[in-house]
C-alpha cells in the first residue's frame, strides 16, 4: 500500500485528495507556489514544500522540481489532480523512472489516447462508434452520393482546404446533395483555389455525455455511469448532472461497455473519463478520453456511494477492483454547479480580488468542494473557480431544489460571481425538462437572458429600498464621521455602523 | 428624521422613504418596523415587520461620491436602484444647471493580462457592443466591448504586450453629442 502521497496540484482538488488520503492513513505532501504559501490545502497536508513563484509555469508545471520534492520528502506516490501535469505522459514516465508511483494511467496509455487521430483509430478498431467520414477528398457526384448514403444523412460537406465556415454545407437528404456539393465546391474553388471536399457525418447540437471508468492493473474494468455535461459556454462546463435525462439502461450499458473497451485496448489503468457526443436520436460517437480525475467527479461519487480518490489510490497500490460491474449500484440524482469569480454581465470576464466575505449554508444533501477560505484572493495566476457545489437528492427534481436553495443562500463579497447566472440556468424551462445540448447556453439562453426584466413583490421592493438607504448611510458614516470628528469631535449620525460581526 | 427618494434605475415615481430612527420608517405613507445588522461591508441582515432578508450591495468601482446608485442583490435577483437623500436631490438640481455631466473616456484594463488582439483603429467610430480588444488573463480570452457608441481617440495598448490592472488601454473622444443628449 502507498504510504505517502505528494499532491502535484493546488486548490480544491488538492484538498479533495488530501482528505481521502488522510482517511486511509496515508501521509500527505503539498507543494506550493509563493501565492499558495498559506492556502487551505497547503495548511491541511502533513508537510508542505515551496516549489517556486506564483505563475504555474514557474511552480506547478516544474516536473523536475516536483519529483525532487517527492524524493526529498520520501513520498512513494504522486497524485497529479487535474490540469497542470496530470495529462502529460512525460511526467508519468519521469515518475516511473524515479520509482515513484504515478496515481493515474501509465504514460503509454496517456500517449496512445492523447493523439486524437490515434485514439480514433483505436476506437474504430475496437468497434466504438466515431463520427464517420471520408478519409480522402471527393470530387465526383456519384461517388459522393454513395459515401453519403453509407454514412447516413445529415452529412457535412467540408472543403479540404477549408476554414472559417467557407465551403461548408450541411446536407439533410440525398435530394439536396448534388446542388450542395456543387455550391461547396464553387465556394472552395473561389476561396481556396481547390475544389476537393470531404464528407462526414453531421452531428447537430450534440449532447456531451461522458462515462467514468475504473480500470485496475489486473485487466478488470467497471464503468460508473454517465455524466451529462452539455451545459457549457465556450467549451467550459457550467453545470453537470447524473443521470442524464436521455439515458436508459440499455444505452448506459452499451456506452459503458464501449468506454471500458477503449480503455482496455489502450492499456489504460486507474480512473478515467470517456467522452461521447450524443445526437437527437441517441446515436453516440466517441470523442476522447480524459486520462485523469475530472473536476465533476463528485456527482458520480454521490450517485454510486464510492470515493473515487480512494479507488485511485487502491488501484495504484496494485489492488484488484473491489467490485464487478453488477456490484455498481446507482441511486438518486446529483448535480454540480461551478461557482466562479466572473462577471456574467460583462461577457464572463474573470473577476479578481479578495474574498472579503462568504456566507453559505449547505444543509441536507449538499456537498461543497472548495480550496478557498474567506479572506483569500482570487488571482490572475490560476483559474477562477471558487467552489464546486454538489447536490444529491432521491431524484432529479429534489437535487435541483436543493441546489437552488443552496445557491440562493450563498453570498460572496469582494469579487463578482456567476451565482445568479447559475440560478437562472437552473430555473430555465429547458434545464428543468432536461432538453438542452452543448449549443444551448450560447445560442438560446444568453440572448434571452439579456431581455429578462426582474419583478420583485412589494414587500421585497420595500426591503430593497430600505437596504439601499442603509448601505448609503453606512458609507457616508465613514466620511462624515471623519469630517465631523475633525471639526467638533463628535458625530450626530443616527446610524451606528456595526462592524463587529466580522473583519 | 431623514427623507429619501428611491426608485429602480431612475424610472417611475420614486418611493418616498422617511427614516424615523433605527427601528421605524415610513415607506409611501406606510409605517414599518425594521432592524438590521451588517455582517460584512456589503452584506446585511434586514428584518422588516419580522420578515428576513439577506441583502448584498454589489461593489461598483465607478460609484459616485454621494453613493446614489446601487446594484442590490436581494433574493438572488440583482437590480439597480437609485437612492437619493433630500440633499442629494437638491445638489443634483444645482449641478444640472451647471451642465457638468462626466462621461468616461478611458478604457482601463480590468485585470493584469496580455493583449491578444486589437480590433479598432484610432479615429474609428465604434458601435455599442463592438469589441475593442481581446485581453487574455486567467487562462481565458476576454473581450472588452464598447458600452455605447464612441470614437477612438488614442490606443495605448499593443498586441502581444502585457498590461497591468488599471492601465489605460484606449482613450475615447469626449463624445460631445452624447453629452448633449444627457443634458
Amino acid at each position: 500500500m502507498i504510504k505517502k502521497i505528494l499532491i502535484a496540484n493546488r486548490g480544491e482538488i488538492a484538498v479533495r485528495i488530501i482528505t481521502t488520503a488522510k482517511e486511509m492513513g496515508i501521509k500527505t505532501v503539498a507543494v506550493y507556489s509563493d501565492f499558495d504559501r498559506y492556502s487551505l490545502y497547503a495548511k491541511l497536508a502533513d508537510e508542505a514544500y515551496r516549489i517556486g513563484e506564483s505563475p504555474a509555469s514557474k511552480s506547478y508545471l516544474l516536473a523536475d522540481k516536483i519529483i525532487s520534492v517527492a524524493k526529498k520528502s520520501g513520498a512513494d506516490a504522486i497524485h497529479p489532480g487535474y490540469g497542470f501535469l496530470s495529462e502529460r505522459g512525460m511526467f508519468a514516465k519521469m515518475c516511473l523512472d524515479e520509482n515513484i508511483k504515478f496515481i493515474g494511467p501509465p504514460h503509454t496509455a496517456i500517449e496512445n489516447l492523447g493523439s486524437k487521430t490515434r485514439a480514433k483509430q483505436l476506437a474504430i478498431k475496437h468497434k466504438v462508434p466515431v463520427v464517420s467520414g471520408t478519409e480522402k477528398a471527393v470530387t465526383d457526384t456519384e461517388e459522393a452520393k454513395k459515401i453519403a448514403n453509407n454514412i447516413g444523412f445529415p452529412v457535412m460537406i467540408k472543403a479540404s482546404a477549408g476554414g472559417g465556415g467557407k465551403g461548408m454545407r450541411v446536407v439533410k437528404s440525398e435530394a439536396d446533395l448534388e446542388s450542395s456539393l456543387r455550391m461547396a465546391q464553387n465556394e472552395a474553388r473561389s476561396s481556396f483555389g481547390d475544389d476537393s471536399v470531404f464528407i462526414e457525418k453531421y452531428v447537430d447540437s450534440p449532447r456531451h455525455i461522458e462515462f467514468q471508468i475504473l480500470v485496475d492493473e489486473h485487466g478488470n474494468a467497471v464503468h460508473l455511469g454517465e455524466r451529462e455535461c452539455s451545459m457549457q459556454r465556450r467549451h467550459q462546463k457550467i453545470i453537470e448532472e447524473t443521470p442524464s435525462v436521455i439515458m436508459d439502461e440499455a444505452l448506459r450499458q452499451e456506452m459503458g461497455e464501449c468506454a471500458k473497451r477503449i480503455a482496455l485496448a489502450s492499456g489504460y489503468t486507474n480512473a478515467g473519463t470517456v467522452e461521447f457526443m450524443v445526437d437527437n436520436n441517441k446515436n453516440f460517437y466517441f470523442l476522447e478520453v480524459n486520462t485523469r480525475l475530472q473536476v465533476e467527479h463528485p456527482i458520480t461519487e454521490m450517485r454510486t456511494g464510492l470515493d473515487l480518490v480512494a479507488e485511485q489510490i487502491k488501484i495504484a497500490s496494485g489492488e484488484k477492483l473491489s467490485m464487478a460491474q453488477e456490484d455498481v449500484k446507482f441511486k438518486g440524482a446529483s448535480i454540480e454547479c461551478r461557482i466562479c469569480a466572473e462577471d456574467p454581465d460583462n461577457n464572463f470576464l474573470p473577476s479578481t480580488g479578495k474574498l472579503k466575505y462568504i456566507f453559505r449554508v449547505l444543509g441536507n444533501g449538499m456537498r461543497e468542494d472548495t480550496g478557498i477560505e474567506q479572506g483569500n484572493e482570487i488571482s490572475i495566476y490560476y483559474d477562477s473557480m471558487i467552489s464546486k457545489l454538489v447536490s444529491y437528492g432521491a431524484n432529479r427534481e429534489m437535487a435541483i431544489r436543493k441546489m437552488k436553495r443552496a445557491l440562493r443562500d450563498y453570498k460572496v463579497v469582494g469579487v463578482k460571481t456567476n451565482i445568479n447566472f447559475l440560478l437562472s440556468l437552473l430555473e430555465n424551462e429547458a434545464f428543468v425538462k432536461g432538453d438542452y445540448n452543448t449549443q444551448y447556453v450560447e445560442r438560446y439562453f444568453l440572448p434571452e437572458l439579456k431581455e429578462k426584466k426582474i419583478k420583485l413583490d412589494s414587500d421585497t421592493e420595500i426591503a430593497k429600498s430600505l437596504a439601499s438607504i442603509l448601505f448609503k448611510e453606512s458609507k457616508h458614516e465613514g466620511v462624515s464621521a471623519k469630517v465631523s470628528s475633525a471639526k467638533s469631535g463628535g458625530t450626530n449620525s443616527w446610524l451606528k455602523r456595526k462592524t463587529e460581526a466580522y473583519r | 428624521m431623514k427623507k429619501f427618494f428611491v426608485n429602480n434605475d431612475g424610472t417611475g415615481t420614486p418611493a418616498e422613504v422617511l427614516i424615523k430612527d433605527d427601528r421605524n420608517a415610513v415607506v409611501n405613507n406606510e409605517k414599518i418596523e425594521y432592524e438590521h445588522k451588517f455582517i460584512s461591508d456589503n452584506v446585511m441582515i434586514l428584518r422588516i415587520n419580522n420578515k428576513n432578508y439577506i441583502v448584498k450591495a454589489e461593489n461598483d468601482p465607478d460609484e459616485d461620491i454621494r453613493d446614489t446608485v446601487f446594484d442590490i442583490d436581494i433574493k438572488s435577483e440583482v437590480t439597480k436602484i437609485i437612492c437619493k437623500s433630500e440633499l442629494d436631490a437638491l445638489m443634483e438640481k444645482f449641478s444640472k444647471n451647471r451642465g457638468d455631466v462626466k462621461i468616461k473616456t478611458d478604457i482601463i484594463s480590468p485585470m493584469p493580462g496580455a493583449i491578444v488582439k486589437i480590433n479598432v483603429k484610432e479615429g474609428q467610430r465604434v458601435k455599442k457592443g463592438e469589441v475593442f480588444l481581446v485581453l487574455e488573463a486567467m487562462k481565458m480570452e476576454n473581450e472588452l466591448k464598447a458600452a455605447s457608441e464612441c470614437v477612438i481617440q488614442k490606443i495605448f495598448a499593443e498586441e502581444k504586450k502585457s498590461v497591468e490592472k488599471g492601465q489605460i488601454l484606449i482613450k475615447l473622444e469626449p463624445a460631445a453629442e452624447l453629452t448633449e443628449i444627457k443634458k
